[in-house]
C-alpha cells in the first residue's frame, strides 16, 4: 500500500513534467532543424573559405582577420552604429510622447492608434517604395516644393552619400514609431490611475507625473523596447537594401548588407558567415548586459 | 477589446495582407499546370527561368513550351517563373534538388557548379544533337570548363548607343562615332537643358559594370582587355587607369543621368522615359533595351535609333562586346537528363522558331546563339532589331569581339567592378587604386579556376 502510494504521485509527476515537452517537441523540432542547425554550420562556415557551394576548405582565422582590416565591414558596424544611435532616441522619444499625449483623450483615440498603426502592418517593401516616389528626385515633394518657392528640400535623398542612410533611417522610423505608441499606450493605460491622482493633489505638473509616475510605471516595457531596437538595428536590411543596396558608394552599408552581398554577390559564403557571427555576438553582448542587470536587482 | 477594435485590426490586416501581395519577392510561377498524375510514359522536365511580364510570358509558353510539349508527347516540360532565380536556383542544387535545366547567369556562375558536380557534360548531346553545326563555335567555347562543355548560352546581347532620333534630327545631330564627336555633343546637350545619358542605377545596382567595361573595350581596346583577361598584361595598366579616369570625369561633367545624386536615384523608368521624352539624349546599354524602346517612346511622338558605340581612343578599331545574359546546363541531379537535352536542342535546332520567340517577346530575351536571317523572322519584327543582330552575330562569328564584364569576369571581382567604381566617382578610391585590386582579385580569382574560357582574338 505505501508503494502504491509512493509510485503514483511519482508516475503523476513525470507525466506532468513530460506532457509539456510532448507539446512542445514539434515546435522545438522545428527549431533545431530550421535556427539551431543553420546556426550551427554557419559558426562552422565563418571558418572556411566556402563558396556556398561544393566542398568548405577550413582557413582558421582568415576571415575573421580579414573581417578586421576590411574597411567596406568597418563602414557598415559604423552604419549600424549610428543606426542603432537614431533607433534608440528619435523613435522611442516619438513612440513616448505620442503615448503621453495620447493617453488622456478618450475620444478617437481609436482613430489615432490605427493611423499610427497602418505602416507598421504595410511590408517594408511596400512602404519603401511608397517614400521612393514621395522622395523622388524629379517627380517627388522637392521639386514640388522647390517650384512653390521652397528649395532646400529638392535632394536626391537616398543618391547622396550624406543623406542615404539618414533617409533611410526616416522611412524605417515612419513605420517604426506609431508602433511603439501602441506599445507604450497599453503600459501606460496599465498604470494604477490612484497615482496620479494622488500626485496631482501634491500639485505635480504634467511632466512631473510623467517622469515621476509614468516612465518609472512603464520602464520594464521601455526596456524592453530598448533591448530590441538595438538587437534589430544590429539585424537591419530590408529597408536599405531595397532603397540603396547599401549604396552609394557603401554610404548606407550595414552589416547585413554586407553579409548579404559577400554570399550572393561575390559567392563568399564563409565570409559571410564570419560577418553573421560578428553580428551574433553584437546581439550577444547586449543581451548579457541586460541579463547582467535584471540578476543585479535591476526592474527591467 | 471592443468590436470596433476588432473590425479596425481585421481590416488593417486584410490592408497589410493585401500590400504585402505587391512586392516582387513573389514566389515562383507555375507557367502550366502539370497534369496529374502525368501519363504513364511520360517523364517530366522543370526548369526555372526568371519571370518575365505579359505578353513576354504568353510568347514563351506558346512560342517554346507549347511546341515543345505537343511535338514531344513522351516528355512534359513544365516553366517556372522564379524570381531571385540564381540565389533559388544555387541553394536548391546545393541542397541536391532544383529543376532539371539548370539557368545562371552567365559562363563564370557554372564553373561553381562544374566544380561542385552539380551540372552534366554536354559533349555526348552536342555530338548526338549536331550542336556544333546549330550553334556558333564561340557560344560553345564559352560554356567549356576543363575541355568540355557544360553549358549554352540562352541568350546573347552587346553594348549600343540608344538616342532619341527625333531630338537628334531636330538638332542636326548625328551619332557620334569618335570621343572628341561624344565629348562635343555632350556639352551641346547640357548646354541646352538636355541630360547627355539617360543613365541610372537605382533599379540595377550592375548597370555601373556596363560603362566599366564598355570604356575599357573602347579606350584600351578589345585586344587589351584579351590581354588583362589573359593576364598577359595586368589590370592596372595605364590604358585601363586612365579608361576609368575618364569615365569618372564623365560623371563629374554630370553627363549620366544629370549628375551623381540622380544617377544612384533613378530607376529604369526614370531614365528609359527621359529617352523616350526626349529629356535625355543618349543612353549606353545593351541590346536588351530593344524590349525597352518601344515601351518608353509610345505615345511620346519621338521616335528611338541605336547606333555602334563610338572609340574613345583613336588608336582603337570600335567594337561589340560579347555578352552572354544566360546559360543553360542539365542538373547532374535530373532523373531524366535525355529528356531536358531534348529541350536544350529545342531552344537551337529550328531558326525560323527561334526568330518567332525573339521577335514576340520583344528582341531582349531569349536570343540563341545560331546564325539566324532577316528571312527567319516573321514579318511584323523591326528592322532596327533585325540590323542590330545580323550585325553583331556577323562580327562576333568572325571573332571580332569585345568582352562584356558580366559574362567573362568571375563572380568576386564582377563586384569588385560594381562597388568599386561609386568610390571612385565620389573620390574616395583613385582609378589607380581602382584598377590595382581589380588585378589582385582578378588575379586570385583566375588562379582559383573562376575565369571563364576566353574567346581568342583572330
Amino acid at each position: 500500500m505505501t508503494t502504491h502510494q509512493t509510485t503514483q504521485p511519482r508516475r503523476r509527476n513525470w507525466r506532468n513534467q513530460l506532457v509539456p515537452w510532448l507539446f512542445m517537441a514539434p515546435i522545438l523540432a522545428l527549431n533545431v532543424v530550421i535556427i539551431l542547425g543553420p546556426s550551427l554550420a554557419s559558426i562552422y562556415y565563418a571558418f572556411t573559405d566556402w563558396t556556398g557551394m561544393g566542398r568548405a576548405r577550413f582557413i582558421g582565422l582568415a576571415n575573421f582577420t580579414r573581417m578586421i582590416g576590411d574597411p567596406v565591414y568597418r563602414i557598415a558596424l559604423v552604419n549600424n552604429l549610428k543606426w542603432t544611435a537614431i533607433f534608440l532616441t528619435v523613435p522611442i522619444f516619438m513612440g513616448l510622447l505620442g503615448a503621453m499625449l495620447l493617453a488622456p483623450i478618450k475620444r478617437g483615440q481609436i482613430f489615432f492608434r490605427t493611423a499610427y498603426f497602418i505602416p507598421y502592418v504595410i511590408a517594408s517593401v511596400v512602404n519603401a517604395q511608397i517614400w521612393r516616389c514621395i522622395l523622388h528626385p524629379l517627380k517627388g515633394i522637392g521639386p514640388w516644393l522647390a517650384r512653390q518657392g521652397i528649395p532646400w528640400l529638392n535632394v536626391a535623398w537616398f543618391g547622396r552619400e550624406s543623406t542615404a542612410l539618414y533617409a533611410i533611417a526616416f522611412v524605417d522610423n515612419w513605420h517604426w514609431w506609431g508602433f511603439l505608441v501602441v506599445v507604450y499606450l497599453a503600459a501606460m493605460q496599465a498604470v494604477d490611475t490612484q497615482l496620479y491622482e494622488a500626485a496631482r493633489l501634491e500639485g505635480a505638473n504634467r511632466w512631473q507625473e510623467f517622469w515621476y509616475i509614468t516612465l518609472p510605471s512603464i520602464r520594464p516595457t521601455l526596456v524592453f523596447t530598448l533591448l530590441m531596437t538595438v538587437i534589430w538595428s544590429f539585424l537591419v536590411f530590408d529597408y536599405i537594401y531595397v532603397l540603396t543596396e547599401g549604396g552609394p558608394a557603401h554610404a548606407s552599408e550595414v552589416l547585413a548588407t554586407e553579409v548579404f552581398n559577400a554570399a550572393f554577390g561575390r559567392f563568399e559564403a564563409g565570409y559571410a558567415a564570419a560577418v553573421g557571427l560578428s553580428m551574433s555576438l553584437f546581439c550577444g553582448i547586449v543581451i548579457a548586459i541586460f541579463v547582467a542587470l535584471r540578476r543585479r536587482g535591476w526592474e527591467i | 477589446m471592443n468590436k470596433r477594435l476588432i473590425l479596425i485590426l481585421t481590416a488593417l490586416l486584410a490592408l497589410s495582407l493585401l500590400l504585402s501581395a505587391c512586392p516582387s519577392a513573389t514566389p515562383a510561377e507555375e507557367a502550366e499546370p502539370t497534369p496529374t498524375p502525368l501519363p504513364e510514359g511520360v517523364v517530366k522536365v522543370t526548369w526555372w527561368t526568371e519571370p518575365l511580364l505579359g505578353t513576354n510570358r504568353e510568347a514563351l509558353l506558346r512560342d517554346f513550351v507549347d511546341t515543345f510539349n505537343a511535338a514531344h508527347p513522351d516528355i512534359f516540360l513544365e516553366v517556372l517563373f522564379q524570381p531571385d532565380l540564381d540565389r533559388v536556383t544555387r541553394t536548391a542544387i546545393q541542397g541536391g534538388a532544383g529543376p532539371d535545366i539548370v539557368q545562371s547567369p552567365g559562363p563564370a556562375f557554372v564553373i561553381d557548379y562544374v566544380e561542385a558536380g552539380h551540372v552534366l557534360p554536354l559533349d555526348d548531346y552536342a555530338a548526338k544533337y549536331g550542336w556544333n553545326k546549330e550553334i556558333f563555335s564561340w557560344a560553345l567555347d564559352v560554356g567549356k570548363v576543363d575541355g568540355h562543355l557544360y553549358s549554352l548560352p540562352l541568350t546573347y546581347e552587346t553594348m549600343v548607343l540608344w538616342y532619341n532620333k527625333t531630338l537628334f534630327d531636330q538638332h542636326g545631330w548625328t551619332p557620334p562615332t569618335n570621343r572628341a564627336e561624344l565629348e562635343a555633343l555632350a556639352e551641346e546637350c547640357q548646354d541646352q537643358g538636355i541630360i547627355p545619358f539617360a543613365h541610372a542605377n537605382a533599379s540595377w545596382k550592375a548597370a555601373n559594370e556596363w560603362y566599366v567595361g564598355m570604356f575599357y573595350s573602347n579606350y584600351a581596346g578589345a585586344d587589351k582587355v584579351y590581354q588583362a583577361l589573359t593576364q598577359q598584361i595586368h589590370w592596372d595598366d595605364p590604358l585601363f587607369v586612365e579608361a576609368v579616369a575618364l569615365l569618372k570625369d564623365y560623371m563629374d561633367r554630370g553627363w549620366f543621368g544629370g549628375g551623381r545624386d540622380n544617377y544612384y536615384s533613378l530607376t529604369l523608368t526614370d531614365h528609359w522615359g527621359a529617352l523616350g521624352d526626349g529629356t535625355a539624349a543618349m543612353k549606353m546599354e545593351g541590346t536588351w533595351g530593344f524590349m525597352h524602346a518601344p515601351i518608353y517612346f509610345e505615345g511620346t511622338g519621338n521616335e528611338w535609333e541605336w547606333a555602334p558605340l563610338p572609340k574613345l581612343r583613336d588608336e582603337v578599331t570600335p567594337v561589340y562586346d560579347l555578352g552572354i545574359g544566360s546559360t543553360v546546363s542539365i542538373n547532374a541531379a535530373s532523373p531524366h537528363p535525355d529528356a531536358a537535352a531534348e529541350v536544350l536542342d529545342w531552344l537551337y535546332s529550328d531558326p525560323k522558331r527561334a526568330a518567332q520567340l525573339i521577335s514576340d517577346i520583344g528582341g531582349g530575351e531569349y536570343v540563341v546563339p545560331i546564325p539566324l536571317t532577316e528571312e527567319d523572322f516573321p514579318p511584323e519584327v523591326d528592322p532596327r532589331f533585325i540590323r542590330a543582330l545580323t550585325t553583331f552575330s556577323a562580327k562576333f562569328a568572325e571573332g571580332d569581339y569585345g568582352y562584356t564584364t558580366w559574362t567573362f569576369w568571375p563572380a568576386r571581382t564582377e563586384q569588385y567592378i560594381i562597388s568599386g567604381i561609386e568610390e571612385v566617382w565620389n573620390g574616395s578610391l583613385t582609378p589607380e587604386a581602382y584598377c590595382q585590386e581589380q588585378q589582385r582579385l582578378f588575379a586570385a580569382d583566375l588562379a582559383a579556376g573562376k575565369v571563364p574560357p576566353i574567346p581568342v582574338r583572330p
